[in-house]
C-alpha cells in the first residue's frame, strides 16, 4: 500500500498539479538555455533581441511563479492528506482551485507567448516583476490574478481539512506536515494582500485604459510586499521537504520537532515587513524604512541557520545510523547513490552559498555594488533555481512513485542528475556573480561582454572566460533538466507497477511533539503578531508615500 | 528498503559511477569556487590596484563648479557660490542660483554679470543678470522642463584706476545640481 492506494483521490489532484509543474519547468528551463547563449553571444540564431524579453518574461514567470506554485500544492495535498490521514473534504471544491489556477496560468502563458507571434497584439514582455511602465496585455495580469485566488482556495481546502480533523481530535498536537503546510500558507495570505490589490486595484484597471496614469512607485512597493515573503513561500517548501523526508532519505529521523515549528513561526512573523530590503535603490522611500528593512533581513538570518543546524544534526544521526564516524567521516556514510537523497542535500549546500550572496544583497551599501547586475541572477539561481528547483526535482524521484504506485525507471539517469544541476549551475552562477561585480547588467538581450563601448572591468579572469563559463554552465543545466522530465515521463508511463513502488514509511523525530510547547501551535497568535508587524513596517512608509503624492500621477519626485 | 536493494554485480559498477559522479559533479565546482576564492584574496590582499584606481580618477575634464566653490579667485573680488540648485513643482522647472562675496573681496563695487547659460541640451539662455560683487545676489531662471544648465558666461567690470576699466570673461562649467521637488505652489 502506497499513497496511491490509501488515497486515490488526493493523489490525483497532486499528479494533476505536478503534470503542470513539470511543463511549466521544461518550457521555461529550455528558455533559459536560449537566455544563457544568447546573451553572451555564444549563439543567437533562435530569435531576435527583441523577443529576448518575452522569453525572459516566460523563464521567469513560469519559473518561479508557476512551477513552484503548482508544485508546492501537489506536494502540500500529500503532506496534508497523508498527515491527516482523510482526503480532501469535498471535491468539487479541490478540482475548482485546481482549474482555476490552470485557466489563469494558461491565460498569463498565452499574453506572454503571443509576443513571439509577429505582429501580434497580446504581448507581455513585462518580465515577472511587471513593473509600470512596462504595460502587458490585460490578460496576462487577469490570468496572474486568477492563479493567486486559486491558490487562496487550495490553501483554504488544507485549512477545512484540518478543522475537520481537529473536531474528531481535539487534543492531538498538529501533525508536523500540517503545521508546516498551514503556516506557509499563513504566511501566503499575508504577503498576498500586497499582490492583490497591486494587480486588482491598479494594473488591470491600468492595463483596460480605465485609469491612464499610475505612479510607479506604489505598485513596486505592493510588489515587493509580497517579493520578498515569495520567496520564502518557495522556500518554506523546500524546507518542508529538508525536515520532514530528508532525515529519513538519509537513514535517520528528525532532530527536533519543536525547532522546526519555530523556524516556520519566524518566518511567518518576518517574512513580509522585510520586503523594503529589493527597493534600497528605490526613491522616495526613507532611509530610515529602508534601515528597519536591512535589520530585519538579517534576523532572517537566524531560522535558516537553526534550518542548517537541524537538517545537517538528522542527516548525521542517519549516517551514523549507518555506522558512520568521526567528526566528519561520518558524511561518506550517507546513500550518495541514492538520487532524492543526493538531490536534496546537494540543493541545501547550494542554499548556503546563496545565503553568502544575500548577505550582499542585504547590506544597504554594499547592495548598490551589485544593484540589477549579473549577481542578482546569480544569486537567486542558488536559491531559488537550485535549493528549490533541485529540491522539488529530487523529491519528485520519491512522490511520483508513491502517487502513481509505479517504480522510478532509469535509475542511473536519476542519480547523474542532480550531479550535473549542481556543476552546471556552479558553473553559471559562479559567472554570474563575477561579472555582476565588473557590473555587466542583468536583463539584457545584448552580450555586454563582447562590447568595446562599456570596457568592464573584472576584479580578476576575462570577460570572455566567463561568457563561456555561463554558456557552458546553462547548457549542463539543460542536460540535465532533460534527464529529469525523461525520467520522470517514462516512469510515469511506463514504470512497473508495485504496492511499495518506495519505502514511504517516515519515522518520529528525536525530540518529539510531546517536548514541542503548545504554544507553538496557536496559530491565532503567530497570524495576528505577524499581521502586526506588518502594519508596524508599512504604515508608515506609505503614509509618507501618500504624503509625497503617491495618488498624484505624474508629479515630480520629491528630494530623497 | 528491500525491494529496491539492487544485486552484488550492479553495486559494484554502482560504486564507481557514484565516485565519478562526485569527482565530476562535486570535485568541479569546489574547485572552481575555491579557485575563485584564491583570486578574490590574491587581488585584494597582494594585488595592488592603486596606479589603476588612480589613473581611473584623474579627472579628464575642466574642473566643474558647485555649490561652495569660488569663482575669478585670481582677481581683486571673487565671488562665491552660495546656492545652486533646481527647484521644481508640478508647474516649473526653476534653476536658482545664489552669489556672496568672498571674505577675501577688497574692491568696493565691481560689476558682475551673468551674461547667458548653457543648457545641457546646447541652447544658450540670454537673460543675463548683473549684481555688485561686494553684495549676495540670488538669481533665478525658469527652464525648460528637465533640462539642466551645464554651463555659466561670467563677465566683470574690474577698476584699474579711476578710469579705466578691465573686461574680465569667465566660462564656468558646472558640476552636478541637486534637484528639490516641492509639493507647493511657488509664489
Ligand atoms: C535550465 C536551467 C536554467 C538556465 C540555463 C537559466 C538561465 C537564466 C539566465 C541566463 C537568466 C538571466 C537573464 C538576464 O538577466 O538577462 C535567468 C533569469 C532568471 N531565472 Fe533562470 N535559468 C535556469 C533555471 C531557472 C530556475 C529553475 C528558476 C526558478 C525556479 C529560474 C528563475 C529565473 C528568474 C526568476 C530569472 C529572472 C528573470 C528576470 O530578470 O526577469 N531559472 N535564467
Ligand atoms: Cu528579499
Amino acid at each position: 500500500m502506497t499513497f496511491l492506494h490509501k488515497f486515490p483521490k488526493a493523489a490525483k489532484v497532486s499528479k494533476a498539479n505536478f503534470i503542470v509543474a513539470f511543463i511549466a519547468l521544461g518550457l521555461g528551463g529550455f528558455f533559459g538555455f536560449i537566455q544563457a547563449l544568447h546573451r553572451t553571444g555564444v549563439f543567437r540564431g533562435f530569435f531576435n533581441s527583441g523577443e529576448y524579453y518575452t522569453l525572459l518574461t516566460g523563464h521567469g514567470v513560469l519559473l518561479a511563479l508557476i512551477f513552484t506554485t503548482f508544485f508546492i500544492a501537489g506536494l502540500f495535498v500529500w503532506g496534508v492528506t497523508r498527515s491527516l490521514e482523510r482526503e480532501p473534504e469535498n471535491m468539487t471544491f479541490t478540482w475548482s482551485w485546481f482549474w482555476i489556477m490552470t485557466i489563469g496560468l494558461v491565460m498569463a502563458a498565452v499574453a506572454i507567448l503571443g509576443g513571439l507571434v509577429p505582429n501580434g497584439s497580446i504581448r507581455a514582455a513585462v518580465l515577472y516583476t511587471f513593473y509600470p511602465p512596462l504595460q502587458a496585455h490585460p490578460m496576462f495580469y487577469i490570468g496572474l490574478a486568477l492563479v493567486l485566488i486559486g491558490s487562496w482556495m487550495a490553501g483554504a481546502d488544507w485549512f477545512w481539512s484540518y478543522r475537520k480533523w481537529r473536531e474528531e481530535n481535539p487534543t492531538d498536537r498538529i501533525p508536523i506536515l500540517t503545521f508546516m503546510t498551514l503556516f506557509t500558507m499563513l504566511m501566503w495570505y499575508v504577503c498576498t494582500i500586497g499582490l492583490a490589490i497591486e494587480v486588482v486595484g491598479l494594473l488591470i484597471p491600468w492595463s483596460l485604459g480605465w485609469v491612464v496614469e499610475i505612479e510607479p512607485l506604489l505598485p513596486r512597493t505592493l510588489f515587493w510586499f509580497f517579493g520578498h515573503a515569495v520567496v520564502y513561500f518557495w522556500l518554506l517548501p523546500a524546507y518542508y521537504v529538508w525536515y520532514a523526508i530528508l532525515p529519513k532519505l538519509s537513514g535517520g529521523r528528525l532532530f527536533s520537532d519543536s525547532m522546526t515549528r519555530i523556524v516556520f513561526i519566524i518566518f511567518l512573523i518576518l517574512s513580509t515587513p522585510v520586503g523594503y530590503h529589493h527597493q534600497y535603490a528605490d526613491a522616495g522611500i526613507s532611509l530610515g524604512f529602508k534601515f528597519y528593512a536591512m535589520a530585519t533581513t538579517m534576523l532572517l538570518l537566524l531560522p535558516s541557520l537553526m534550518t542548517l543546524f537541524t537538517v545537517v544534526a538528522s542527516m548525521e544521526h542517519g549516517a551514523r545510523q549507518r555506522g558512520g564516524k568521526g567528526y566528519f567521516a561520518w558524511v561518506g556514510k550517507l546513500p550518495w547513490d541514492r538520487p532524492a537523497f543526493v538531490g536534496c542535500a546537494l540543493a541545501g549546500i547550494m542554499f548556503a552559498a546563496g545565503g553568502f550572496s544575500g548577505m550582499i544583497n542585504a547590506g544597504m551599501n554594499v547592495n548598490l555594488l551589485i544593484h540589477n547586475t549579473l549577481w542578482i541572477p546569480g544569486h537567486f539561481h542558488l536559491t531559488v533555481g537550485t535549493a528549490v528547483a533541485l529540491t522539488f526535482m529530487a523529491i519528485s524521484y520519491w512522490l511520483v512513485p508513491q502517487l502513481t504506485g509505479r517504480k522510478l525507471k532509469f535509475k542511473t539517469l536519476a542519480l547523474i542528475q542532480p550531479y550535473t544541476w549542481f556543476l552546471g549551475m556552479t558553473l553559471m552562477s559562479n559567472a554570474m556573480h563575477r561579472a555582476g561585480l565588473a557590473g555587466v547588467p542583468r536583463r539584457t538581450a545584448e552580450p555586454e561582454f563582447n562590447t568595446n563601448a562599456m570596457s568592464f572591468d573584472p576584479v580578476f579572469g576575462t570577460m570572455g572566460e566567463m561568457k563561456w563559463q555561463i554558456a557552458i554552465g546553462g547548457t549542463i543545466l539543460l542536460i540535465s533538466l532533460i534527464l529529469f522530465l525523461w525520467v520522470i515521463t517514462t516512469s510515469w508511463l511506463a514504470g512497473e507497477k508495485s504496492d511499495k513502488p518506495v519505502d514511504d514509511y517516515i519515522p518520529e523525530p528525536l525530540s518529539g511533539v510531546e517536548h514541542t510547547p503548545a504554544v507553538l501551535d496557536n496559530m491565532k497568535l503567530w497570524f495576528a503578531l505577524a499581521l502586526i508587524l506588518v502594519l508596524l513596517a508599512y504604515s508608515f512608509p506609505l503614509w509618507e508615500m501618500i504624503q509625497d503624492g503617491i495618488f498624484e500621477p505624474g508629479a515630480l519626485p520629491r528630494p530623497s | 528498503m528491500t525491494n529496491s536493494e539492487t544485486s552484488n554485480s550492479e553495486e559494484g559498477s554502482n560504486k564507481t559511477l557514484v565516485r565519478t559522479l562526485i569527482i565530476i559533479g562535486i570535485g568541479i565546482p569546489v574547485l572552481v569556487e575555491l579557485l575563485t576564492l584564491f583570486n578574490l584574496v590574491n587581488v585584494q590582499i597582494f594585488n595592488d590596484k592603486t596606479d589603476q584606481v588612480q589613473r581611473r580618477s584623474q579627472p579628464d575634464q575642466a574642473v566643474e563648479f558647485t555649490e561652495g566653490d569660488t569663482l575669478f579667485t585670481k582677481s581683486n573680488y571673487p565671488v562665491v557660490i552660495s546656492g545652486m540648485q533646481i527647484n521644481v513643482s508640478a508647474q516649473e522647472w526653476v534653476f536658482e542660483l545664489e552669489f556672496r562675496p568672498s571674505d577675501t573681496t577688497m574692491q568696493a563695487t565691481p560689476l558682475v554679470k551673468v551674461d547667458s547659460l548653457r543648457l545641457k541640451n546646447g541652447d544658450l539662455l540670454r537673460r543675463g543678470q548683473e549684481w555688485s560683487a561686494s553684495q549676495s545676489k540670488s538669481m533665478r531662471w525658469t527652464l525648460p522642463n528637465g533640462q539642466v544648465p551645464v554651463k555659466l558666461y561670467l563677465s566683470g567690470k574690474e577698476l584699474i584706476t579711476e578710469d579705466s576699466v578691465r573686461n574680465i570673461h569667465e566660462e564656468v562649467p558646472l558640476g552636478s545640481i541637486p534637484v528639490r521637488y516641492t509639493r507647493k505652489t511657488q509664489r
